[in-house]
């Protein structure tokens, strides 16, 4: 079950955030459904400026709990709330560190 | 013992490059000391600042206002709520005039909002969310707007036509408001055509940024007349939390805080929705006026839109709502907005509005809303 370590309604578990990030490495993450809504945003806040229009999705997923993030890989035409996604792993890389995030893809 | 509004000053709303902060509020405070009588500084006992000081340069807002305006040494400190920081405030003010530890006390609403620029406030409103988990993937507060704004057309069918008319409404009124920011009508093809910020909001769903103040002077009901020929009695509030976070929110067409704060209201002013006869709401975008007239029972669930197509919200509709113009056509000094929608309220009950008189009101209510909901604050006011 994709965030059972969230609670009910994805409160956030700052101890099991290790779990989570293991669990999306592994790829489990998937087959769920963009079931709330989401945004373009056209106008950003300091270091996203050079992004835009970047869409952002709120998504519902099967399992229970909640996530936020970015589509990526997904025509803004074929984002429609109800549609299935997918929860990729990415990997920021910085000079000094690697930073995992997640972005939303169409499945 | 009843707790009343007898003063109110409100200072002009926009990019006020001639005014410091204290300067600002100085000027607030200047007018509501004009709007009282028989009031002098010695008589006040507290100055309670309600502002959101991440937006300023200048720290430790109430010392350096108290200072300013001839207050010391008066207590004073600084209450914040985000957007919602000066009902916040007025909050606390009613509860120190209430206890019987302060007769007569000065609520100062007031923000410098421009000495930052569009994209610094964009990535500061953006954290009201949560950090952690949703401003790592550039959120902004239109944007968390804009998902209830999805949210609630894919729901309920609520058009973009039907948020540019809440904008169309929020400019007439501004456009007979000498404090506001935007004192021009708008046609609501130009609401329509205007650029995208977060789609569906378009730049004329949106409310400025600005600088301003506003002072409220509150007291007892044994000392009110002495100050004033016609009190406002502040007879019901309620006030509410919600999670920070987007991701713990169960329903995306409504704001919880606003809806429990709304309740609270009503109850402890024995009113219910259908006897506000003049409202003023927290329209930071056009969905979120949508929102509020549902939250607070002016319209049914998911009739919001239909609510701003029938001119409910007009004057000499069912519930008049900003008849002011709104945060939308004033300007949003985020510390100062909740004492501006009081003042608001105050002179319609008063009867005060000229113009934009609402005929014979004597229930009116505020709704403030701070971050994306976090906080909420409804007070109802009686003449």
């Amino acid at each position: 079950m994709p965030f059972k370590y969230f609670g009910k309604i994805n409160y956030t578990p700052y101890t099991k955030v290790s779990k989570f990030a293991d669990e999306l490495q592994k790829g489990k993450l998937v087959g769920s459904k963009c079931k709330n809504c989401g945004t373009v945003i056209h106008s950003a806040p300091t270091g996203f400026e050079d992004m835009t229009p970047y869409t952002l999705g709120l998504v519902d997923l099967d399992g229970g709990g909640r996530l936020l993030s970015w589509f990526e890989n997904t025509k803004d035409k074929d984002i429609k709330i109800g549609m299935k996604v997918k929860v990729v792993p990415k990997i920021f890389e910085e000079i000094e560190e690697i930073k995992l995030y997640y972005a939303l893809e169409k499945k | 013992m009843k707790v009343g509004v007898v003063g109110v000053g409100h200072g002009k709303f926009g990019r006020r490059s001639d005014a410091t902060v204290q300067e600002l509020a100085f000027e607030a405070f200047r007018a509501a000391m004009e709007d009282v009588k028989n009031l002098e500084r010695k008589d006040i006992d507290s100055v309670i600042i309600g502002s959101s000081p991440e937006y300023h340069k200048q720290r430790s807002l109430p010392g350096v206002i108290t200072e300013y305006i001839g207050m010391n040494d008066k207590p004073t400190w600084l209450t914040e709520a985000a957007c919602a920081s000066s009902s916040a405030a007025l909050r606390s003010g009613y509860m120190a005039v209430k206890s019987g530890l302060h007769d007569v006390v000065l609520v100062l609403g007031v923000q410098k909002m421009t000495e930052l620029n569009t994209a610094e406030i964009q990535s500061l409103m953006g954290r009201v969310g949560d950090v952690q988990w949703e401003s790592i993937y550039g959120t902004t507060f239109p944007g968390y707007y804009a998902l209830y704004a999805n949210k609630h057309m894919d729901t309920y069918g609520t058009t973009g036509e039907q948020l540019a008319r809440v904008a169309v409404k929020s400019h007439h009124y501004g456009a007979q408001n000498p404090y506001a920011l935007f004192q021009k009508e708008i046609t609501l093809e130009r609401a329509m055509k205007s650029p995208m910020v977060a789609d569906p909001l378009r730049v004329f769903d949106c409310c400025a940024n600005a600088d301003g103040a506003v002072a409220l002077i509150i007291t007892n009901d044994k000392l009110a007349k002495k100050y004033h020929d016609t009190p406002v009695w502040i007879d019901g509030l309620g006030s509410a939390s919600a999670p920070i976070s987007v991701l713990r929110r169960p329903d995306m067409t409504s704001i919880p805080s606003a809806v429990a704060a709304g309740k609270e209201a009503y109850k402890m002013a024995k009113v219910k929705p259908k006897d506000i006869q003049v409202a003023d709401v927290h329209d930071c975008f056009t969905i979120a006026e949508i929102l509020a007239y549902e939250d607070l029972g002016f319209a049914k669930k998911g009739q919001g839109g239909k609510f701003i197509d029938d001119k409910e919200c007009y004057i000499g509709g069912k519930t008049p709502v900003n008849v002011d113009g709104g945060l939308k056509s004033k300007g949003h000094p985020v510390g100062a907005t909740g004492a501006s929608q009081t003042t608001e309220i105050v002179k319609q009950l008063r009867g005060d509005c000229g113009k934009r008189q609402v005929k014979g009101a004597e229930i009116g209510l505020t709704h403030n809303v701070g971050g994306i909901g976090q906080y909420c604050f409804v007070h109802v006011y009686k003449r």
